[in-house]
Parts: C-alpha cells; structure tokens; sequence
C-alpha cells in the first residue's frame, strides 16, 4: 500500500507543473554555484601550486651560506582547496591560504579571501552546499506543506482511507514518494560532482570517494527528514496554509537564526583572548621556561654541560660539533613546544565556542547536515587545525634539519661557512596530507550523530502520526 | 482617497490586527531578536575595546620603564630600549558599530608599531622584521557571521513584514470574510465592522470589492435592508459624493416601492396598442420610476409589462398622484396591478385622508368621492 500511493505520488509530482519549476529554480542555482566553485577552486589551486612550486625553487636556488642563516629565508606552505571543496567551501574563505614558516617563530596563517571580500559576502556565498542546505529545504516546504491538509481540504483524505489505507500508510507512502521524486532530481547532480571532482596526489582517490558516498547518504538523510517533518507538520495543520505558514517559520528560524545564535552565544561564552595577549604569554614562557621556574640562559647552561660531558670534553672549542646550532636545535622545539601549548589552549577555547554549533545540531538539522557536510568536504575546522599541525610539524623538521648540519659540519662560533644547495636539497619539499576519513569520524563524530538523531526523530514522528480528523 | 478615510481605514485595520494572536508572537519574536542583537553588537565593541585598552596598558607601562630608565641614566644607546618602544596604532569601534559590526572580526583593530614593523611587507624577509599578525579569530564564528541589528533590520525586518500581511490580507480575502462572515460564530466580527462605520456618523471609506459585497451580507445579518443587485454601491459609499449616513440610507431603501403592471394590448382592438407607454408616460409624469417591456402572450396579443417604482418618501402630492394613476388603471379592463397589499394601503392613505377631509368639510358628497372600496 505503502508503494502503491508512493508511486502515485512520484507520478502526480513529475506531472505537476510546479515540481518541475521549484526543480529548474534549484538545478538552475546548483549549475551557477558548480560553475563559480569550480573556476574558483581550479583558478586557487593552479595559483597555490605555482607559489608552492616557487617558494621551493627560492629555498633550492639560495646562494651558499651558513645553513640555519638559509633556513631564515623561509618556506611557505600553502593550503591546495580540497576536490570535495568544489561541493562546499565550508570554512575556507576563512581560514587564510598560506603561511610563512621561519625559525624561532610560528606565523599566522594569512590572507583569508573573507577579510578581502566585502561585507555583503557574509550574507553566505552561493556554493553547492549552501543551496542544498538552505534552499532546498524551502523547495521542498513548498513542495509538501499540502501533503495531508490538502487532502483533507479537498475530502479525498477520507476517500482513501475508505480505500483500506491506514492514515500511517499514507504519511509514510506520502513520504516515501517525495523523497523519490527528489532523489531522482539530485542523482544527476551528485553525478555530476563525481565527474567533477579533480584530482590532487595528496588527496587519495579512495578516501575521496569513501567521502562523497558519505556525502550522498548525509544529503539524502537530510532531504529524508525535511520531508519527514513537512508531512508531519502537514498533518498537524488545519489547513495548507497554517502548514506553510509554520513550515517558513520553522525554515526562517532552523536555516538563519539558530545557527548565527548558537555561534554568538558560543563566542559570548568563551572569549576569544587578545593577540597581544597570547603573544605576551608566549614570549613569557620562551624567557621563563614552560614552568615558569627554567629562563633560558639556565637552560642553555644545562645543555651545554650536557654536551660536554657527552664528548667528554672541557671547553666549548675543544667540542668536535658546533655548540650555537646544538642551542638552536633545542631551543626550536622548546619554543616550538611554547606555541603548542599556547596554540592548545587558543584551539581549547575555538573548541569551546564550536561545541555550541555542533549541539545546537541536535536542535537544527540544518546545522547538522552543515557540519557533516563541511568535514566530510574537508573543510570544518578541525581539518583546518591538522594542516595547521602538519605545517608547524614541517617547520621544526626544516629548521632543525638546517641546525643539525650546522652542528654537525662546522664548529663552535663558525657562522661564516657556506654551504651550498647540495645542503638545501636535504629538505623534503612539503608535502600535506590530507586526514582520512577514519580519522574524521574518530574526532568530529558529533555531526554524523546529529544527522542520524534526526533521521530517527523524523521517522518516528512519521510513524507515529494519529489521525487527528478526515 | 481623503484623509479621514485613510484614517478610518487605518484604525480598523490596527484594530483587527491586534486582535490576532500571530501578530502579538510575530512582533514578540522580532523584538526579543532584535534586542539579543542589540546586546550582542554592544558586547562585540566592548570586546574590542578592551584589547585596544589592554595593548595601551602595556605600552604606557612599557614607556614608563623607558622613562624610569633615562632619568637614572640617559647616557646610553638609543637601541637598549628598542624591545621597550612601542607605539599603539588602532582603530577602536565607534558607537553605530554594535549596530552594525560588518568585518571588523576580520581585520586588525590595534597594532603595537615597533622597529622592523611592517603593516603590509608582512614576509619581509630577515631576521629583524617583525610580522604585525591579525587578532586571533575562530575562522567557524566567522563562517557563521554576526546577529546583529543590521542583520535585523536588513533580513528579518522585510520577512516579518512578509508574515505579517500575508496572514492579514490573505485571510480577509480568500473567504476569510464571505465565507465566515455569515456564519454566526463570527457575527461578532461582522457586527463590529458595521458598529465600528457606523457609529459618530463616520463617513464609510471607499472600500474594495469583497468588502462591499460582505459589508451588504453583515448588514443583512444585522437586520438592515441590503442594497438591491446591481446597486451602485461605490457611488453610496463615497461621503464626498452622497454623505449618507447609514441610517439614512436604510430608511431610504425601507421606503422604496415595486410593483408590476401588466398591459394587455389585444391584436384587434386598435385603440389598445399603446397603451403600456401611454401608462409609463403619465406615470413618470407624476414623479415614479417606470420600465416597460413587452412580450407576447400564448395568443398572439402583445403584453405591456410595466415595473414601477417609487418611494413613500417623495413629496406627498406625488404618491397621492401615483397611487390615483394605479388604482385608476386597476379598474380598467385588461390591465393587472400586482403589488403586496400593505403597499397598495400604505400608498393609498394621503388620498384616503385628503378624502376624509373633504368629506368632513361637505358631509353631503361623501359618497360620490369614495374609491379605492366596492
């Protein structure tokens, strides 16, 4: 039975001229917006590759010169936008493209297209994502809103129910058939976007796929509960037009404010400490020790008896090393294990503020398929955070790697000696490695379990809708 | 439309309006928004403008070292106090910030200028430079953007606009009031509108088609006679035009009359033919409103159908005229005066009476002038 009225449904809604106009309107912006974050992903990356390309020939073609002095000319690292970001840029025209990578410091990431954007962008931008999320829900609101009243009004309700079909068999055939009908609409778009998706080496193509299959479920379920809750508001209205009346509201207070609400109370709730003041507890911490109790020229002191006795010498000339670049290789990751804790605590206090988009989740459904669908895209915070780790991780290593030859090639108080880009070439150029999707839903599981929580809740709902009258 | 009748529209509209539930939850919902984001701009300045205080703080007791310094000993070189000498550069919210914030999280507010600051070279390169980093954000807040009472103004404002008449209008028009109107559990409405025109002899505003046609059904269901169909009701609700009140529109419309007279003219009689128009002629002629149509009957005879109106209100003399005109033509044969019995009575009473009174004045002709009986 259940079938039976979702096949008429499917039927009565590809004859409908109104399915096919809400479904050029939202196949018409999802073309626009695939087109724009395509050119916009293609044009980024092509950019960032060759700056990525040119900060390695500038480090390689450096002329001779004492190594840790090379190794203050720097590299970048720059962040290639990942193939599912065609889908949803998620938080990536904020979280700044490159970052410069130096000894003794750790840089901020910089040049967020955001802070270059007008205000206007802040309204959201038209991607992929955006128009499922938010637009497609209105779509569909406006598809459904009449799924029960409307049969009510027009006493064919009671007609099928004389027919044999229980008021549950309806709802749930009702459904059924609009999910159908929609999922016979976004095929061709997920087709689409698998045609689409570039390919990038640090990105591996299984793991891209295990993502979009992911991505396909996460959309689906979402359009599954939308649809969900629209029958059930449906049925719980006295006419069709209490039912739209509740279902806008609803999409007005789910797609626009709860998420700009929960956001603000999260950052009202935990400030977000000053610049200034974070790099004054850094520079504190350098001088006086991670406890507080250990300055640095205690801990240089410390090493140096350390090393003496290591090559059993008495006096820094006598060392067959050189002494400064031993200091430096344990300064950078005492300064190094500084910004880690400092960053950690920054990172604690994002982590906090986000903690209130991902519950409200629970509440938004919006929100939910909002955070799967920025994680699964690569683009949520936390993948943000890894690359952040992964370049900090790549400038200990060059720096160091610079150091140790220092040490090992030259001696005590020898900052003269050059070496040439035999020496550079040591470095491994940087390589980013995108997180796996294990990893993902290890750490960010939150948003898969709203998604579900949601899909549960729907259905249930929906099962357990009462005949309230024919 | 003049003042006084946009006026009237406007109070009623406003009394109707704050009678409905969804307007009081719509405007609750927009205010209590509205001042969430009120309180969330101020809280947004206040922040900025306490790191901007917290970097002038360190720089003023950075100088004060510098000072303290120089006073003990002022003989040594400039760049000891390189690490001490700083300069704030911000750029504090004004006020109308917290009304609208826009991409102030985005960008520096308060720089520490120092030697080797660069604001735009930021990768300068060596190892004197300093980079000026930008405030730390959470890049997921900035996705999210602001609630605040620009955003209200610019996106909720428009919607609750939306809501708010879509639900008023809609609902007046699309049977709201022509089909629950009539209904009693909403005569109350019903009443209250006519109430509401026609109380202090208010002028009745030009109102829309639906309304005029429900306004007739209220004033039936308030037991006032209706206008007639086809009725110009525009022209009777324009004061400008008319100035009725409704109380005298009702008792004009309770002193109309309509009766029929139908005219035989048989084919052979030649000085019958003309006789339906000769009627309507002096009819007219004594001040009623007369239409003449004509068919055949099932002998071939043309049949004159006179419908005749007039009001009791006119001038005396003419309804006595009128009446004299119906009952002459009532006894003639071949014609048929189709009226309800009170009218006939009602319009033969001032010639009854001015018959009494001639009556009284020459008792001895009383009989003679008697009509209307036998």
């Amino acid at each position: 039975m259940i079938t039976t009225i979702a096949r008429k449904e499917v039927r009565s809604l590809l004859r409908d001229g109104r399915f096919w106009l809400l479904a050029a309107v939202l196949l018409t912006l999802l073309g626009l917006s695939f087109v724009l974050a395509g050119q916009t992903l293609a044009r980024a990356n092509a950019e960032r590759t060759r700056a990525q390309r040119a900060s390695r020939a500038a480090w390689l073609h450096q002329t001779p010169k004492n190594p840790h002095k090379a190794a203050h000319f720097g590299n970048f690292a720059f962040r290639l936008k990942t193939p599912l970001s065609l889908f949803d840029n998620g938080l990536d025209s904020y979280t700044g493209t490159s970052v410069y990578l130096e000894p003794h410091k750790s840089d901020d990431f910089q040049f967020s297209p955001a802070a270059e954007a007008t205000g206007l962008s802040r309204f959201g931008e038209l991607t992929p994502a955006f128009v499922l999320q938010n637009i497609l829900p209105l779509l569909l609101i406006f598809l459904c809103f009449g799924a029960i009243s409307q049969e009510r009004e027009g006493g064919t309700l009671r007609l099928l129910l004389t027919q044999g079909a229980s008021f549950r068999q309806i709802a749930l055939g009702k459904a059924l058939g609009y999910w159908l009908a929609v999922a016979l609409l976004l095929l061709p778009v997920f087709g689409v976007l698998a045609l689409a998706l570039p390919r990038q080496p640090h990105a591996p193509a299984a793991d891209v796929w295990a993502r979009f299959a992911l991505l396909v479920v996460s959309y689906g379920s979402y359009a599954a509960i939308i649809i969900g809750l629209c029958v059930v508001v449906s049925a719980h209205s006295a006419t069709s037009q209490a039912a739209l009346m509740k279902l806008l509201g609803l999409w007005l207070l789910a797609g626009i404010i709860v998420p700009k609400l929960a956001s603000n109370a999260g950052s009202l709730a935990y400030r977000t400490p000053s610049q200034y003041a974070y790099a004054g507890l850094v520079r504190q911490d350098e001088k006086n020790g991670l406890d507080g109790h250990d300055p640095d020229d205690k801990r240089r002191a410390g090493l140096l008896r350390a090393v003496l006795r290591q090559y059993h010498v008495d006096t820094v000339t006598a060392l067959p090393v050189n002494f400064d670049a031993i200091a430096m290789v344990e300064s950078e990751k005492y300064t190094t294990s500084v910004y880690r804790k400092r960053m950690g605590e920054v990172r604690t206090i994002f982590r906090h503020q986000n903690q209130f988009t991902t519950l409200s989740a629970f509440l938004d459904p919006v929100q939910a398929v909002q955070t799967t669908s920025q994680a699964l895209c690569g683009t949520d915070y936390r993948q943000f955070s890894a690359f952040q780790d992964q370049a900090e991780d790549y400038r200990l290593y060059f720096v160091n790697a610079m150091n140790d030859f220092m040490a090992a090639h030259t001696k005590s108080g020898d900052w003269t000696t050059a070496f040439g880009p035999a020496v550079y070439r040591i470095i491994r150029p940087f390589d980013y490695q995108e997180p796996r999707l294990g990893w993902l839903l290890r750490h960010e599981p939150l948003g898969f379990a709203a998604l579900l929580f949601w899909l549960v809740v729907s259905g249930l709902l929906l099962f357990n809708l009462k005949l309230q009258e024919a | 439309m003049n003042g006084l009748t946009f006026s009237t529209l406007l109070a009623f509209d406003w009394r109707q309006l704050r009678r409905g539930r969804s307007f009081w939850l719509l405007t609750g919902l927009l205010l209590a928004i509205g001042g969430y984001a009120a309180l969330y701009g101020r809280g947004e300045v206040r922040e900025q403008h306490q790191k901007i205080a917290l970097l002038r703080h360190d720089i003023d007791s950075s100088m004060a070292v510098v000072q303290a310094r120089l006073r003990k000993d002022d003989t040594t070189a400039a760049w000891h106090y390189d690490d001490f000498l700083f300069a704030l550069h911000s750029n504090p919210p004004d006020g109308l910030a917290a009304l609208a914030f826009g991409q102030r999280d985005l960008h520096k507010f308060a720089v520490s200028i120092t030697i080797g600051s660069y604001f735009y070279n930021r990768y300068a390169g060596g190892y004197e430079n300093k980079t000026l980093s930008g405030e730390l954000a959470n890049p997921q807040q900035q996705f999210a953007g602001h609630l605040d009472v620009s955003f209200v103004l610019v996106f909720l404002l428009p919607l609750y606009f939306i809501l708010l008449s879509y639900n008023v209008l809609s609902s007046e028009q699309e049977g709201g009031i022509l089909g629950k109107w009539v209904k009693n559990e909403a005569a109350r409405a019903a009443e209250e509108k006519l109430k509401f025109l026609t109380e202090k002899d208010r002028p009745l505003p030009g109102l829309l088609e639906p309304d005029l046609l429900a306004f007739a059904r209220a004033a039936k269901a308030a037991d006032r006679p209706a206008p007639p169909i086809g009725f110009d009701a525009r022209a009777y609700y324009q004061p400008e035009q008319v100035g009725l009140s409704l109380t005298a529109y009702a008792a004009q419309r309770e002193a109309e009359r309509q009766l029929v007279v139908r005219v035989q003219e048989p084919v052979g009689e030649s000085q019958a033919t003309g006789r339906a128009d000769a009627l309507q002629r002096s009819l007219i002629s004594k001040g009623a409103t007369v239409s003449v149509s004509h068919t055949v009957d099932a002998q071939g005879n043309r049949v004159g159908e006179l419908t005749v109106q007039y009001s009791v209100q006119q001038p005396r003399s003419e309804v006595k005229e009128i009446s004299f005109m119906l009952d002459w033509a009532a006894k003639q044969p071949g014609y048929q005066v189709q009226e309800r019995e009170a009218d006939r009575a009602q319009r033969q009473a001032p010639g009854q009476q001015d018959a009494q009174r001639e009556q009284a004045r020459t008792p001895g002709k009383s009989q003679g002038l008697s009509y209307g009986g036998r």
